[in-house]
């Protein structure tokens, strides 16, 4: 019986034809190159490094990247 | 052998543009040849001299483990790819600075400042970014600060952080000054930037509340509400009634930014600058690609001459003669202080191989290069009549359209009042005269560039959309700058007592803001309310101290390099760093003490001391002009003495470095092979 954590990291990872998967792929390429968050890649870094660990939800995640980045008022030039 | 016909290519493809550029003899020149000229020169530089600083001074290992490997964590240490990461640190350190300074700087003819935007960047621009994200990198990510302590001694490091945030005080001051000038008396452009608030607003909770995580689609929604906001700010200009709505003058203009500062760096990070901080993004990378394409597609001519008679310092844009002012006004174009921050900070946590560092450190500053070359085409395109029209300040030239022309027939251009008062309604805008601050002069130039792809109807749209640009992200840093001062305070304050400390306590955050809005504020309303201030005036104050940051960077670049056993190559860092204390230094004493009023702010203040006693001038407004000058000279002095202090004591670390005094130790983190099969 897969854990509550195990179906949510499954779903965000199975669903979707070729073409989404290649938005997806896209989206998250283009999701670095601004700095968003990125939960899938946290959900899969957690699964790979911290399996027993509680994992955030999506929302608190977004909360918490956000907070962790412009904290200080974020690293940006003239 | 490919890699040689490659590099030969390049060689000739700068030869080639640099040629067209020396031989035009008085014809008019493409700027085709100036980006062919750039480009080349670029890809030469990346390819023999970051090659030689990656494999000889620096020894980049794609074996070793970088932090980002050893310490990933899925947050902010999360090995990236290598062309990603590029743009994450272009965008991270592209600003307004490239923009804004060669535009004023092409007041000298467009040669100087291309020349020292293309050579500046190959040989101390670049070298700084590449080696500052080298030593951080080796150092768990650490940041200029802290190697500055580390490597030079713990004074330096809190000289650093002083320096730090005293050119964030005149940057956002200059920036915020560059807003103002650009939406004075122009109600399309108030429409359009202030739109920008409850979009973001509305992209905040939609990114954090309603549909979280859909960061990118609640930023394509912002990007096409912006669009929206751009076209309909036509229809609000040619309103009457709105149109005197929201038609501004400076000092409003002004107070309203300093508000915005304060009540935008209080309010939590996902709701106003994270939601900015993404559409800004969006918007400057696209614009750049888009005024590349522009120039390539249409080669328009550079119709402003390669030298004018300013070079003797005569010039109404600015005052002070080529040497050093150019130097100091290009700064972002070719070397900018303020890059070694964001080198030291996220981007070396990201990093997935030290193979990546050459792209990422020297590749991103050559990038923004490409970007200055791009903003003097901007500038350089304009009629030169027209471009000293808007760029000279009221005071140079006259209240009516017929003055201007007079005026700028006197220094030996020629325009008339019916050319400027039909660019500026092409414009759709009131006047285009004395608009000073490089926004409005960059905006009509790339009005025009991309009219000549899509045909002039489009002019007013373009022109609006490039204020619109700039504006975005200076907002955006104007946010985040405040916050940084404020964090800054925040923790001085918690030493002093500690609530004050606490981020999330309001009384704290909102004393903090407030003192920080305050500080660059009181600046920007000196700047505005002293008739002969304005971008001329506090931008070359901006110039130096990012310039100083940039000789603190490069000392302790040179002190990493020394420590790491190749004390034979520390030319790399070490001329670049006496060239740029001789022209930062020179420039400083120069707007401290020179005795030309334009030019040095204590004569500045004893002329307007003088004209006070004959009773030309009223009090009040002698009074704060003087006491602005003072401030200001306090402060350049404050730079001179902290960058002077830095040198020296790094100068001292090497002398007894190579004479053996001191042990050669790293700090670099011990070497741990890496898992990457690359």
């Amino acid at each position: 019986m897969p854990t509550e954590r195990e179906s949510r990291a499954a779903s965000h990872e199975s669903r979707g034809s070729t073409a989404t998967r290649i938005l997806r792929a896209l989206n998250s390429r283009l999701a670095t190159l601004f700095g968003m968050p990125d939960y899938r890649r946290y959900l899969a870094h957690q699964h790979r490094c911290h399996p027993e660990a509680p994992v955030l939800t999506e929302k608190e995640f977004v909360r918490a990247e956000f907070e962790r980045r412009y904290a200080g008022g974020g690293s940006r030039c003239c | 052998m490919r890699s040689k016909i490659l590099t030969t290519l390049f060689a000739l493809l700068a030869t080639l543009g640099w040629g067209m550029l020396a031989l035009h003899r008085g014809e008019t020149v493409s700027a085709a040849w100036l980006v062919c000229a750039a480009v080349g020169s670029y890809l030469i530089a990346y390819r023999l001299y970051a090659r030689f600083l990656a494999t000889r001074v620096f020894e980049l290992d794609p074996r070793r483990a970088t932090p980002a490997e050893r310490m990933e964590n899925g947050r902010d240490y999360v090995p990236t790819g290598r062309w990603v990461l590029f743009g994450h640190h272009f965008a991270a350190i592209a600003g307004a600075g490239p923009l804004v300074g060669p535009v004023l700087a092409a007041q000298f003819g467009w040669l100087p400042g291309t020349l020292w935007i293309v050579a500046g960047v190959i040989l101390a621009g670049a070298v700084q970014d590449f080696t500052i994200l080298v030593g951080s990198t080796r150092r768990d990510g650490r940041s200029l600060g802290q190697l500055a302590a580390e490597e030079i001694g713990p004074v330096t490091g809190i000289l650093a952080m002083v320096a730090v945030l005293s050119i964030m005080v005149v940057l956002l001051a200059s920036l915020a000054l560059v807003v103002v000038n650009a939406l004075r008396d122009s109600p399309w452009g108030v429409f359009t930037i202030a739109s920008t608030i409850p979009i973001a607003l509305l992209m905040g909770l939609w990114m954090t509340k309603w549909r979280p995580g859909r960061t990118m689609e609640a930023t394509l929604l912002g990007v096409a509400l912006l669009m929206l906001a751009l076209v309909g700010g036509r229809w609000v200009a040619a309103d009457p009634a709105l149109a005197r709505l929201l038609t501004f003058d400076s000092l409003t203009l002004a107070w309203a930014l300093i508000g915005y500062g304060f009540v935008a760096s209080v309010l939590p990070v996902w709701l106003l600058l994270a939601p900015r901080d993404y559409l800004s993004t969006f918007v400057k990378i696209g614009t750049v690609g888009l005024l590349a394409l522009g120039i390539v597609l249409v080669l328009p001519d550079l119709k402003l001459p390669a030298l004018t008679r300013f070079v003797d310092g005569t010039g109404p844009v600015f005052a002070g003669k080529l040497f050093p002012f150019c130097f100091i006004t290009i700064a972002c174009g070719a070397i900018s202080g303020f890059h070694s921050l964001v080198a030291s900070g996220t981007t070396p946590k990201m990093l997935r191989s030290e193979r990546d560092a050459p792209l990422i450190g020297y590749g991103g500053m050559l990038m923004e290069s490409f970007v200055a070359v791009m903003a003097m085409c901007a500038a350089a395109v304009l009629d030169p009549g027209v471009y000293f029209a808007i760029n000279a300040p009221k005071a140079a030239l006259g209240d009516t359209l017929q003055s201007a022309a007079t005026a700028i027939q006197g220094w030996g251009f020629t325009v008339s009042p019916d050319q400027l008062s039909a660019l500026a309604a092409a414009m759709g805008e009131s006047t285009i005269v004395a608009r000073t601050g490089g926004a409005p002069s960059l905006a009509v130039g790339m009005a025009t560039i991309f009219s000549g792809a899509t045909g002039p109807h489009l002019a007013a749209l373009w022109y609006h959309f490039a204020i619109l640009f700039e504006a975005l992200f200076i907002l955006t840093t104007i946010d985040a700058g405040t916050r940084v001062g404020r964090f800054m305070i925040q923790e001085l304050g918690a030493r002093l007592w500690k609530p004050l400390g606490r981020t999330s306590w309001y009384p704290a955050t909102i004393l903090a803001s407030g003192l920080a809005a305050a500080a660059w504020g009181g600046l920007l309303i000196q700047v505005v309310l002293d008739p002969a201030g304005g971008i001329g005036s506090l931008w070359p104050l901006f110039g130096i101290s990012n310039q100083l940051l940039a000789t603190v960077a490069l000392a302790v670049g040179t002190t990493l390099i020394i420590k790491g056993g190749k004390a034979r190559y520390a030319w790399v860092t070490v001329a670049p760093l006496a060239w740029v204390v001789a022209v930062t230094f020179t420039a400083g004493i120069q707007k401290i003490f020179a005795a030309d009023p334009r030019l040095g702010m204590l004569a500045h203040a004893r002329l307007t001391a003088d004209r006070l006693a004959t009773g030309a001038l009223d009090p009040t407004t002698a009074g704060r002009t003087i006491f602005g000058d003072h401030l200001n000279s306090a402060l350049c002095a404050l730079y001179l003495t902290v960058a002077a202090l830095v040198v020296a004591s790094a100068c001292w670390q090497w002398i007894a470095l190579l004479r053996g005094r001191i042990a050669l130790t790293t700090t670099e983190t011990p070497f741990v092979e890496s898992a990457y099969a690359d």
